[in-house]
């Protein structure tokens, strides 16, 4: 049975660049749906996964892949 | 006093987690990028900031954790971003003298371009058109007759102070 998995993501501003995060969603937008929304300190990611055997960590690795980017970056 | 006490933690065992804070005035933020980069691979990063001046790290483990485990973790953090922080620190110190070095090997292996023959003669024509071009210019400035007017009256002054003497 298919399970809706939503999870949020908050990424710190002066921590994450926008550029960086765009391209971990670029990178992992065939795995789940994401979506991305400016606050004032934070951009928020919002990831829904489709789990049937997939990943729960994929918050986590969006996290590492998206720190990996940012430093990748500087 | 112990570390553990400057830096305080909470350790959250059921997810494999540590998360400590520190100082961006002690740790720049750059410098703990770094420390993050040697450890992405083994665990996953997650930096936060609540504070101004204040970086908040969480470190979890791929693998189940026991007790004591989160705490080395922490600590080996801690010691990677030390020797980072003192490795850069050393490199900026030794910038130019490296810079100075590379720059004189690189100097040292190139070739020192030779003229050919023609375009050496045609060099020195041209050197020798400019010296004479700059020769008639002197002799103008040499032959004009206004230095000979005295509007200020020095000749008169110059030959007083003479006679004085």
């Amino acid at each position: 049975m298919k399970k809706e998995n939503k999870q949020f993501l908050k990424f710190h501003n002066k921590l994450y660049s926008l550029e960086s995060l765009k391209k971990a969603i670029k990178a992992y937008e065939k795995i789940a749906k994401f979506k991305l929304i400016k606050e004032k300190k934070y951009a928020v990611v919002e990831i829904k996964v489709l789990s049937f055997n997939q990943n729960e960590n994929i918050g986590d690795e969006f996290k590492n892949y998206a720190l990996f980017l940012n430093i990748q970056s500087l | 006093m112990k570390l553990n006490k400057i830096i305080n933690h909470s350790i959250n065992l059921e997810n494999n987690e540590i998360i400590f804070s520190l100082n961006t005035k002690i740790y720049p933020q750059e410098i703990i990028y770094k420390t993050c980069y040697t450890f992405i691979d083994r665990m996953y990063v997650y930096l936060d900031s609540l504070k101004k001046n204040e970086i908040i790290v969480s470190l979890k483990s791929k693998e189940k954790l026991t007790k004591k485990q989160p705490e080395s973790l922490k600590d080996e953090f801690l010691n990677e971003l030390l020797n980072i922080l003192i490795r850069e620190a050393v490199s900026k110190k030794n910038q130019k003298f490296l810079e100075y070095i590379i720059g004189g090997a690189i100097t040292a292996s190139l070739e020192k371009p030779e003229m050919k023959k023609e375009n050496k003669k045609e060099g020195m024509d041209k050197v020798e058109k400019e010296i004479e071009f700059l020769k008639k210019e002197l002799g103008k400035i040499e032959c004009s007759e206004d230095y000979k007017k005295d509007p200020l009256n020095i000749k008169k002054i110059f030959k007083d102070y003479e006679k004085r003497k």
